[in-house]
């Protein structure tokens, strides 16, 4: 038990509040969280939820018109001072020695948090010239110190760089050290990795895990992700509009979740071979609707009517240290959690074409040597001086009825692919040829040369998926004209026709059809999601480019996206490209996985084998760097430094030498081919043979059946 | 950055040759010459002009030229000597008649746009802080009267004020005694005294407008997490603000600025016109109704030069405040 010495940071019945036109949004709503000593305390949840409000709240930098209006945060920067910083002004000169000094704070968007305007240095520097009065000298050399603590190569240089000429990394990297530069006590983390490809995200936790020993300080980590979690928590506290619902070490709440909310979440991390993902149902409730008695009960499916939606459940302590907030486990409850039995018994629905080895279905897209370079133009007359191989040299070809996974980290060339195929570029080299379906083999099309009838139909059966569900659908127009357009411009309804066929594409894609003539700011992301996979679906297409089409989602409506996915494929017999930098998504849905670097395919196998038996080093390092929802895997992990090769100038030989930790002087000098290993395991590496790598450590499969079935 | 201002220097050259071109055409482009006006003035005086007279004097203007050899002339004395020419109607070289009155529009352009900046930063900066307070109400309601109020009539009001309780001499940048003195120190401090007006006129709408749109680009910035990130490192309120937003929402601005400059010149003739300023608009608008083509094109032709300086100064302070540009 943590003793009140321990404490650095305590916080009571935390409400903080946004005074809308609507009414007030209750963000957090009594929060109780206590952080020790040089402890890691993760709170996790979808998003709004009230994890970032929270994190905000403790130094007072909630955005307007939100404020704290009850409970108290007393923190203590040594065990005899204590302080309640709620009480503070919040722009006063007391909670301003606190902020950056004792309590520091990383950001989400290493993008958008440093400023363009200032050097990294100044922007470092100015957080020690504010705290301590020493000489820009002296600011300097700290900063210096602390860029290189971080693991910056080459710090002096870096310190009179611009943000914007960094990576997302290095820019992550550059904000830990602006955090830690005055060695604070408590350090909130605010999702500091999720817009972080998975092989940097693996590197700032080991870092951030180093320093958290080094510096002994303590951290409190915002995520929605429970890989994370279990990766560096000690405690966690699972959050659900604005009130915990579950606390513990996170050995008590990750193997033996208790609320039926976490549970949900666990189970909804897509993994491979699971079949039907259990999705939760619909979406986190606006803040404007609270639900009133137990606020998951509208979603929860061991619900009772009369029960849940009319007491609130308070927290109840399980075991020392784990608690939860749920009626079933008040003493003499009638509510009882047990497994649905439609979850015990879901199967892969996706079976038409699946009987089939993947490899030895009929091929519908054939890509080969494809090319795509960008010209590089500078100077005074925009000579071309390069270019950008983003794609460079690819060929594969994609099965009729599989699912086909394209990963890589980004700046590999995935989405660059993907628009090719599509036709949005056009290829410098190379050739797509289509069979069209139900025609011979020997009639092709080829999208670089097609005639306006030809272009139609070409996009009639290719279609795409995108990832920002809000930025792909046009605002102006409402879903029946978004969902319609394709069919209207290829005059394949008209009318009451078109109205129908809509409906029709709407309820398959578990939208309401009385949403018909709604538009898209009137849904969720999950929702308007479901808008784009109707619009692809529209014309019957055979083959659909879906680009990342669920990492904007949380992990519960990407279940429910993932699902449709599956579903509408074995109904539709429909074909996916898969891109996604997401290991753990990849391997649920695909059939085949083909991971590319530097514009080239390195590896390309069924699903099983690559996970289980990788044999290009990237693909090993990029399985190190996934991360699983269970503590007791915190697996060494391999270290990928530096970012992936600049596309305009490729190393030598191998494009991953640099970072490959078994590079010899061949692969310096000669590029590997992509070449076979075994029928239909393509690897482009030297030592493909002579290599042993490691499969992902997977204990995701695991979890389930740890799950406890308390009471 | 030295790179960048001579490359913007060069590609300054071929504008500018396109600039004089064009404005010799457009003063050329109305039917009837300098010396159709004045046989048509000496009819109506009942004189008879014959044609031979009337091609003395166009031998004697050089107007009997082709127009491209005309240009030609042109451009070479103003290129080598520095000579745009003899303005007609006044009978002077146009050098001697444009350079003060371009030099005290240039003194009223720059302090009315210092008056924009010390009065419209503060009050945008204040404005957007402090959204939906009594002061940015007030703010936005004088913003609002401001840019809707003419500004020839805010002049005739202030003339009116600073005449009948300041007992100050009305209109022009001059005092009836030094309209014609040499320059000296009392001289100077009368100029001073008589500036105010107009630079308070011509000030008023450009400081409207900058408060609103300072205010709007500053709300966008405010909540942006690099602010937050400030703020969460224990940085003063007021100096994160001037520090990080306030640099960021002033980018639009700058880059606005050349075209202020070009308003100042050639969007106050009547505001000079009922001020009674010696300043070019006026003469401007004399020297096109009266086809005084030297005078017009060489007043087209400084404009546009102002123009053009004034968007390569408005580019060099925006390469300043946003490295991003200078890494281009």
């Amino acid at each position: 038990m943590v003793t009140s010495a321990d404490m650095l940071l305590d916080i009571r019945n935390l409400h903080v509040q946004f005074p809308t036109d609507h009414g007030v949004v209750r963000a957090v709503d009594g929060v109780d969280l206590t952080i020790a000593r040089g402890r890691t305390v993760c709170v996790v949840g979808e998003s709004g939820c009230g994890k970032s409000v929270t994190a905000r709240a403790i130094l007072q930098v909630i955005d307007a018109p939100g404020r704290i209006t009850a409970g108290s945060l007393f923190f203590s920067a040594s065990p005899e001072t204590r302080v309640d910083l709620a009480a503070l002004p919040p722009r006063g000169r007391q909670l301003r020695s606190i902020r950056g000094r004792e309590i520091a704070m990383i950001y989400q968007e290493p993008m958008s948090s440093l400023s363009p305007l200032y050097t990294i240095g100044n922007q470092i520097s100015e957080a020690i010239r504010w705290h301590s009065p020493v000489s820009q000298q002296e600011a300097r050399q700290r900063t210096i110190a602390a860029l290189d603590q971080v693991g910056i190569p080459q710090p002096q240089e870096l310190f009179d760089r611009y943000p914007f000429t960094l990576s997302g990394g290095m820019r992550q990297r550059a904000m830990i050290a602006m955090a830690l530069v005055c060695s604070p006590k408590l350090l909130i983390a605010d999702e500091p990795t999720t817009a972080l490809d998975v092989t940097t995200q693996a590197n700032i936790l080991d870092l951030l895990r180093k320093l958290q020993a080094e510096l002994q300080m303590s951290l409190l980590w915002i995520t929605h992700d429970l890989g994370v979690v279990a990766e560096i928590a000690h405690e966690v506290a699972v959050m659900y509009l604005g009130k915990i619902v579950e606390q513990g070490t996170v050995e008590q709440v990750l193997h033996s979740p208790n609320h039926p909310y976490t549970r949900a979440l666990l189970r909804s991390i897509p993994r491979r071979g699971a079949g039907r993902l259990a999705a939760i149902r619909g979406n986190v409730p606006s803040p404007q609707q609270r639900p009133g008695g137990c606020l998951f009960h509208t979603r929860c499916d061991f619900a009772s009517a009369g029960l849940c939606d009319r007491v609130e459940p308070a927290m109840i302590q399980l075991e020392e240290g784990h608690s939860v907030r749920c009626l079933a486990y008040v003493p003499h409850s009638p509510l009882r959690l047990e497994q649905p039995p439609a979850e015990a018994a879901a199967t892969d629905p996706h079976l038409a074409f699946s009987d089939l080895p993947a490899e030895s279905r009929p091929v519908l897209l054939a890509v080969e040597q494809l090319k795509v370079h960008f010209p590089i133009q500078r100077g005074f007359f925009n000579r071309t001086t390069g270019h950008v191989r983003a794609v460079d040299g690819v060929s594969f070809q994609i099965h009729a009825g599989e699912t086909l996974g394209l990963v890589g980290e980004s700046g590999c060339g995935k989405t660059t692919l993907g628009h090719t195929l599509m036709r949005l570029y056009t290829p410098t080299a190379g050739e797509i040829r289509y069979y069209p379906r139900g025609k011979a083999d020997g009639d092709t099309m080829n999208p670089a040369h097609l005639n306006k009838r030809q272009r139609k139909q070409y996009h009639r059966e290719l279609r795409m998926i995108f990832q920002d569900p809000y930025g792909s659908l046009n605002p102006r127009l409402s879903i029946l004209e978004i969902i319609g357009e394709v069919l209207k411009v290829n005059n394949l309804a008209q009318g009451r026709e078109l109205e129908r066929r809509v409906r029709e594409l709407m309820a398959k894609v578990g939208l309401s059809p009385d949403y018909l003539h709604r538009y898209p700011h009137a849904f969720s992301g999950g929702q308007r999601q479901r808008i784009g996979i109707a619009r692809a679906l529209a014309p019957r297409p055979a083959l659909i480019v879906a680009d990342e089409p669920v990492s904007a989602l949380d992990v519960s409506v990407q279940a429910q996206i993932l699902n449709l996915l599956k579903e509408l494929q074995s109904e539709f017999s429909l074909t996916y490209l898969f891109i996604s930098h997401d290991l753990n998504v990849v391997s649920h849905i695909s059939d085949r996985v083909m991971v590319m670097y530097v514009g080239r395919i390195v590896e390309l196998a069924p699903t099983q084998t690559l996970f289980q038996r990788p044999q290009h080093p990237y693909t090993e390092a990029l399985l190190s760097a996934v991360l699983s929802p269970d503590p007791s895997v915190r697996a060494p992990r391999i270290q990928l430094e530096g970012s992936v090769a600049d596309p305009a100038n490729p190393p030598a030989g191998c494009a991953f030498h640099p970072r490959c930790r078994y590079a010899q002087d061949r692969c310096r000098h000669e590029t590997p081919a992509l070449r076979p290993v075994t029928s239909v395991h393509w690897v482009a590496c030297h030592f493909a043979e002579d290599l042993t790598l490691h499969p992902m450590a997977l204990a995701v499969s695991n979890l389930q059946t740890q799950e406890s079935d308390r009471p | 950055m030295v790179r960048y201002i001579v490359k913007r220097l060069l590609l300054m050259v071929p504008t500018l040759v396109a600039i004089s071109i064009v404005s010799f055409t457009i003063i050329n482009l109305p039917p009837g010459d300098f010396v159709d006006r004045i046989v048509a003035q000496r009819l109506t005086a009942g004189e008879v002009v014959t044609a031979q007279e009337a091609a003395d004097l166009r031998a004697f203007y050089g107007l009997d030229r082709s127009v491209g050899e005309q240009y030609v002339v042109w451009v070479s004395n103003i290129f080598l000597r520095g000579d745009f020419g003899r303005s007609f109607r006044w009978d002077l070289p146009v050098r001697d008649l444009v350079w003060e009155r371009m030099a005290l529009t240039l003194l009223l352009s720059v302090s009315s746009l210092l008056f924009i900046w010390v009065v419209a930063i503060p009050i945008g900066i204040f404005s957007a802080v402090r959204r939906y307070s009594l002061g940015d109400y007030s703010a936005t309601f004088l913003g609002f009267v401001g840019v809707s109020i003419p500004n020839f009539l805010l002049a005739l009001v202030l003339m009116f004020i600073s005449f009948r309780y300041f007992g100050q001499s009305v209109g022009g940048l001059f005092s009836p005694q030094y309209i014609n003195a040499p320059w000296s120190l009392a001289k100077i401090l009368d100029l001073l005294g008589h500036l105010w007006i107009p630079m308070i006129v011509l000030g008023t709408a450009g400081t409207a407008s900058l408060v609103r749109t300072l205010r709007a680009n500053l709300l966008d910035e405010l909540s942006r997490p690099y602010v937050t990130t400030a703020r969460t490192k224990g940085l003063p309120e007021s100096w994160l603000i001037v520090k990080y937003p306030l640099r960021h929402a002033l980018n639009p601005f700058v880059s606005d600025l050349n075209g202020i400059f070009v308003d100042l010149v050639s969007g106050s003739t009547i505001v000079a016109v009922v001020l009674s300023l010696q300043t070019t608009g006026p003469l401007l608008l004399d020297a096109l109704r009266s086809e005084d083509m030297f005078l017009a094109g060489s007043f087209i032709m400084l404009m546009s030069v102002l123009a053009v300086v004034g968007t390569l100064f408005s580019d060099i302070l925006l390469a300043w405040l946003d490295p991003r540009i200078r890494y281009r």
